[in-house]
């Protein structure tokens, strides 16, 4: 008796628990960790996301024909870990609070962002570098001091592909030394 | 409840090994190696296994916490199997010794003496060694399979180094019985499973009953073993490990990151900054919390109380929401690195949780009273699935399994880690062993857990809450990590090495321990009976679907449905073996 007196008690003072979840929105707290989308005015491609993703959901793909780089997140292997937004050195990505995601299409769990990718200002070919990668690494240089002489030279090797830059150090070395080149 | 920490009268694992080495002849013991947590590491020659083991489990007080195989062929052309000992009985001192005897098994003689006769615990690690590196405990008493699926073709070791993660080997033909301890004339089998619910994992029971009375179970399981120990040694640096390991359990995945977390801070001496420990210590109870609390509400569900079921889970709910504030998702997921956690408690966090706790334990309080003054659900539970104290010694059994049979283990009291180096546990302990036993340890566990939580974020020290490195990295740098979740202790091996890669990492989840023990807690019980003793072993509850029932010497088969089952379960109302006055229950 003692027992359906308590659990009524309860039962009348608490009311009904449920939430009726799909008729009505449910409110995550602040400091609910959803999913992560990129903005893709900032993101540069320098892939450190790619590398920390614990889920390898994100990729990068170089097309050095046409000049494009894509990288590609899918949220139906994305954990919500948020390493991404974490090691992201410009912070291109942004957390929300998004939980919801349920599609009958696999591509809206996608998202894709392209961009330019650079020429090597020597043999005109594409690089796997994008503009905005390029354009980062001459700011960090320029800000750094201790290269304050040599930050011009530097930038100048931040717009060559590997090979051109190779054959042009092998230039200035044989060049110092004083031989020629044929 | 609470302590503060006075640490006198210390023993130290080097007297632990001095007698272990004065019980074996000298040629037994070929190198001692002492290492961080008040551990030593013990060669012993091949021959010696068996004593030494043997010695160390039942001379010197110690449980079976793991134990591990190891393929280091590419590195001496050697085997290696790790005992992972924790010296507990007859010590008063706090931390307790660690013992970590091993021995080298050569390459071309995949073969060692059981220790299963002698230490009944190691038997499940023996099965799995055999499975999956393919060396032989010559003795085993049971020669089936443990891990590899029944079609799996033979001498193909999924963990050996050759053996590349991604292989399908071709299928080969089925094979596997099961079998009771004794066969007696008209016994039944009635299958249980494979898909059904209780567990973590399907798996596969085999009841033989006489009439209604369970005469003896026996089990296969292993059926959704994913090879997440071969993924990480073969894909996965030491540091994204973490993230995957949180996903051994749907449950305590917080205790499994945090356990190798430690396992391979303690590999790479990494010291972790103390605010770290109490973050990763509030989670960890954070994760008791819930888990406990869903257990009681099953136990509720089964013995057809479902107003407990309803108010647990309401409650509950709170520790969640705690759960998602805390760590931003209500899994507790997505926390740990190697070095320390992801995400800061500051203030304004700290005091909303506590001011939700406040209202957890009030919530809780009244809750459980009204459960257990239901005295239709404490018969129920009142001598169901009696574990005996000598039975879950010699089966090492973990977490409110061996507190629920009497005996005083709690990890964070025996081992502290993390901020149980200041916060000082008193383990819950009962001695009853039954069912109801284990319900008031884990309901005592739930109260102190918030008791804990509160001192923890009230005397949290400042500091960061990473040592983000640089780590100088060894070859072949071996540690364990260990955790009480929710079900019982965690304990984690791992092997990093130079190139940041995981040679072996070994994942001991707490059930692993306390499944073993299931026939014994089963028998002489009705088959409505089983489906609370299985729910007090705490697996999760969710999806069985059917029961078989086969008469063997009819070869007739007819099946009943899950929910019949479930309702047998709850119609049952009280427990006929118990001495019950019949007058008080209608």
């Amino acid at each position: 008796m003692a027992v359906v007196l308590s659990v009524l008690k309860t039962t009348l003072k608490k009311g009904k628990a449920t939430h009726p979840y799909p008729r009505r929105s449910f409110d995550v707290d602040e400091y609910y960790r959803g999913r992560p989308v990129i903005k893709p005015e900032v993101c540069m491609g320098c892939g450190a996301c790619v590398m920390a993703c614990p889920a390898e959901t994100i990729s990068i793909v170089n097309d050095t024909i046409n000049g494009i780089k894509t990288w590609e997140i899918s949220y139906a292997r994305c954990i919500f870990c948020a390493r991404c937004h974490e090691v992201c050195p410009i912070d291109a990505i942004k957390l929300t609070r998004e939980f919801e995601l349920a599609s009958k299409r696999k591509d809206d769990l996608k998202m894709v962002v392209k961009m330019k990718l650079a020429r090597c200002e020597s043999c005109k070919h594409y690089m796997m570098y994008s503009e905005r990668q390029i354009m980062f690494v001459q700011k960090v240089l320029k800000k750094s001091l201790e290269l304050a002489g040599a930050a011009e030279e530097l930038s100048k090797y931040t717009m060559m592909c590997p090979t051109c830059k190779r054959n042009y150090i092998i230039r200035k070395i044989v060049a110092a030394i004083g031989g020629g080149v044929k | 409840m609470l302590q503060m920490n006075s640490n006198n009268g210390f023993v130290s694992v080097k007297e632990i090994v001095n007698e272990l080495k004065s019980s074996l002849p000298d040629e037994a013991i070929i190198d001692v190696r002492y290492a961080r947590n008040n551990a030593a590491y013990v060669e012993v020659a091949r021959e010696y296994l068996v004593d030494a083991v043997g010695t160390a489990y039942w001379k010197l007080g110690g449980y079976l916490a793991s134990m591990i195989g190891t393929d280091d062929r590419q590195r001496d052309g050697h085997y290696r199997l790790y005992y992972v000992i924790s010296i507990e009985e007859q010590i008063n001192s706090i931390p307790k010794p660690w013992l970590i005897i091993y021995t080298k098994i050569p390459w071309d003689e995949p073969r060692f003496e059981s220790v299963t006769p002698k230490v009944p615990a190691a038997s499940w690690y023996e099965r799995e060694v055999r499975d999956l590196l393919g060396l032989e405990p010559v003795g085993h008493p049971d020669p089936r399979r443990l891990v590899v699926p029944d079609d799996w073709p033979d001498g193909v070791y999924p963990l050996r180094k050759e053996f590349k993660f991604y292989e399908k080997p071709p299928r080969a033909p089925k094979k596997y019985e099961f079998m009771p301890k004794k066969v007696s004339e008209g016994v039944v089998q009635i299958a249980f499973g494979p898909i059904h619910a209780m567990s973590d994992e399907p798996s596969q029971f085999r009841l033989f009953v006489d009439g209604e009375r369970i005469v003896d179970v026996d089990y296969r399981m292993y059926y959704v073993h994913r090879g997440i120990e071969k993924i990480a040694e073969e894909r996965f640096t030491y540091n994204q490990v973490p993230f995957l390991a949180e996903r051994v359990c749907g449950i305590c995945g917080y205790a499994h990151s945090s356990a190798y977390c430690m396992a391979a801070e303690t590999a790479l001496n990494i010291d972790v900054p103390e605010r770290a420990e109490y973050i990763r210590t509030v989670m960890l109870e954070v994760e008791r919390l819930h888990s406990h609390m869903l257990n009681i509400g099953i136990a509720c569900h089964l013995t057809a109380f479902d107003w407990g079921f309803m108010e647990m889970f309401r409650v509950r709910e709170k520790a969640m929401k705690i759960a998602e504030i805390l760590s931003g998702g209500r899994k507790t997921y997505g926390m740990n690195l190697v070095g320390g956690v992801r995400r800061d408690i500051p203030p304004d966090k700290a005091k909303k949780v506590i001011e939700m706790l406040r209202e957890l334990r009030k919530e809780f309080k009244e809750a459980i009273e009204a459960i257990f003054s239901n005295t239709l659900f404490v018969r129920r539970c009142e001598g169901t699935g009696i574990l005996e104290k000598h039975v879950a010694r010699e089966l090492s059994v973990v977490g409110p399994m061996a507190r629920g049979s009497g005996l005083y283990r709690d990890i964070r009291y025996a081992h502290p880690y993390a901020a149980y180096r200041d916060i000082h546990v008193k383990p819950v302990v009962e001695s009853d062993g039954d069912v109801l036993a284990r319900i008031k340890v884990r309901a005592g566990e739930v109260l102190d857990s918030i008791d804990i939580i509160e001192h923890a974020l009230d005397a949290m020290p400042g500091g960061p809450i990473i040592n983000d490195g640089p780590y100088e990295l060894r070859d072949y740098a071996e540690g364990i990590g260990y955790n009480e979740a929710p079900r019982g202790e965690n304990v984690h091996f791992v092997v990093v090495k130079r190139d940041s890669r995981v040679h072996r990492w070994r994942v001991r989840a707490a059930t692993y321990n306390n499944w073993p023990a299931l026939p014994a807690m089963s028998r002489g019980y009705t088959v409505a009976d089983f489906p609370l003793i299985v729910a007090s072993l705490d697996p999760c509850y969710s999806c069985t679907e059917r029961v078989i029932v086969i008469d063997v010497k009819n070869r007739k088969r007819f099946s009943t449905s899950y929910a019949r089952l479930e309702h047998l379960s709850r119609r049952k109302s009280i427990n006929p073996s118990a001495s019950i006055d019949f007058s008080l229950a209608s």
